[in-house]
């Protein structure tokens, strides 16, 4: 077991001998690792390797066989209200048409509460979020006509607007270029910057990892845990992705 | 004859003010919850819906009640019911709601034909509407049930919007998402029985699911194909009405009929219109 050096007093995000089988298929193994409050964190591994179940744990999704996780000092179900998802792009429903607007607003619906409408205070919130992200000029487009980096940064927005403590995300580079990449993480730096903390999952490992302030290398169990460059080490990178890993040789 | 008398001639006719009324209840209402019927995937959801309602209205003749009596807390009931299934079965809840379905309807008829000597019902009625047939009586509970449909819908509109649209993301939000889709599909369960009386049981995604769909082909807004749906769903039941008195046709098949014509044509027009923008390209 390899331990986080990242270990921090009340840490934003903490997961200790986390474990998820489904019948004889051990999905997660005595997953530790912990993320300091304010900090860029990734999920790297490839296909299979649980990072999304890992997610599903830490938004109550998915219940742990064994071990816990924590989201500030709460247990996930607990958490709800104050962590902010972001699905992979399948499990969105798209047939349901929506404005980029209209996508932001639904960060406010809590707040709004049952019953009512947006007041003046959600509108500028909504506004101001939409500028953060730098898509005020988009605000009326139906999200479908939005490129995949542009809509990633729509869901930031909105959990930007629902003043999130804690963001996560699925699979947040697929279908998005390189040069949008790089957007998308400046944005999640503004939000950590606010005190948001974010763990973000990829399986897509780009020169981006570096940027992260901690990554966890999963593959059922954790590889490695701390800054990436600590963390991407050759033999880490041959237990991650084997033969592929010459591609990312050069990353370090 | 002038088109005005042609027009206004039958609703000289009381009975034909009231189908009229009902018609534009159920254009109004259909397409407000048809375009969460449609994206959500319910569509053979509230088919179900309909012929499991079947066997309540039957009960409820038998006892001298007007049928809403047993339908509309059926309807709620096996909303809620089959929106347990669909949650904790996933995609083999169509095996349960075909089963459901086709139970309930042969209930129905069975029950029919067992009170035979004693209560005639007229089974044609039920499954082909009957909105010539709608009494004062009829009509305000239509109103009162659409009244709460709109209201539901408004009052929990930001909620449905983001669990119809990202359900895990408005879980994790806070939103207690099974009790939003819940009260949406009690809504929706609503709407098919206020519509079994425009359509008959059969009929019902005539008006629920054709209008929206067609709306659909050619908006690509929420409002827009709300608004379109209505449109359609008043084209169809208005038109409906006039064939079933110039033409002597039952009014619900003509409504259901022309509805499909509706989404007929319009698909074809958007094939047409995308290929000639192929074309252009």
């Amino acid at each position: 077991m390899v331990n986080s050096d990242i270990s921090d007093v009340s840490p934003a995000i903490l997961v200790d001998g986390a474990r998820v089988a489904y019948g004889s298929n051990v999905v997660l193994d005595d997953v530790s690792f912990s993320v300091p409050a304010g900090s860029l964190a990734g999920i790297v591994g490839p296909n299979g390797a649980g990072k999304s179940t890992l997610l599903k744990v830490l938004v109550g999704i998915v219940q742990l066989d064994a071990g816990k996780a924590m989201l500030n000092g709460m247990d996930p179900i607990k958490a709800r209200g104050t962590v902010s998802y972001i699905p992979q792009t399948e499990s969105v429903n798209w047939s349901f048409p929506v404005s980029v607007y209209d996508v932001v607003m639904m960060g406010r619906t809590v707040q709004i509460g049952l019953f009512r409408f947006p007041s003046k205070r959600d509108r500028k919130i909504v506004e101001d979020a939409l500028e953060v992200v730098g898509l005020s000029h988009r605000r009326n487009d139906l999200l479908s006509e939005l490129s995949g980096g542009q809509r990633q940064r729509v869901f930031v927005a909105r959990s930007l607007a629902q003043e999130a403590k804690v963001l996560l995300l699925d699979e947040a580079f697929s279908g998005v270029d390189v040069g949008s990449q790089t957007e998308l993480v400046d944005v999640l730096r503004l939000l950590c910057s606010n005190g948001c903390t974010v763990l973000l999952v990829t399986h897509d490992l780009t020169k981006l990892a570096c940027s992260f302030d901690c990554v966890v290398c999963l593959n059922v169990h954790v590889c490695a845990c701390g800054k990436p460059e600590d963390a991407f080490t050759p033999d880490v990178l041959a237990e991650l992705y084997g033969a592929h890993r010459a591609a990312f040789l050069n990353m370090r | 004859m002038d088109i005005a008398g042609y027009i206004f001639d039958p609703f000289e006719y009381s009975f034909m003010v009231r189908a009229l009324v009902v018609s534009v209840i159920v254009s109004v209402v259909c397409p407000v919850v048809g375009i969460f019927v449609i994206t959500r995937g319910y569509g053979f959801m509230a088919d179900a819906l309909s012929h499991s309602v079947f066997p309540s209205m039957v009960i409820a003749i038998i006892a001298g009640l007007s049928p809403w009596v047993g339908a509309i807390p059926t309807a709620v009931f096996f909303a809620v019911f089959v929106g347990y299934i669909v949650r904790r079965t996933g995609i083999r809840s169509d095996i349960a709601m075909a089963i459901l379905f086709v139970t309930m309807f042969a209930l129905g008829v069975i029950m029919i034909s067992a009170f035979s000597s004693r209560v005639t019902v007229d089974l044609e009625a039920l499954l082909m509407g009957q909105i010539l047939g709608v009494s004062r009586g009829d009509i305000v509970v239509a109103v009162v049930a659409a009244g709460f449909v709109l209201a539901t819908i408004a009052a929990l509109y930001k909620e449905m919007l983001f669990v119809s649209f990202d359900s895990v993301g408005a879980e994790v939000a806070g939103i207690g998402t099974a009790r939003v889709d819940y009260v949406l599909l009690a809504t929706i369960g609503v709407v098919v029985v206020v519509t079994v009386q425009a359509v008959g049981v059969i009929l019902v995604l005539a008006m629920l699911v054709a209008p929206s769909g067609s709306a659909i082909l050619v908006a690509r807004r929420r409002g827009l194909i709300m608004l379109l749906g209505i449109l359609f769903a008043l084209a169809a039941s208005v038109s409906g009405l006039y064939v079933s008195y110039y033409v002597n046709l039952p009014a619900g098949p003509s409504m259901a009929l022309i509805s499909g014509v509706i989404f007929g044509v319009l698909t074809l027009a958007r094939r047409r219109i995308i290929s000639e923008a192929a074309v252009l390209r």
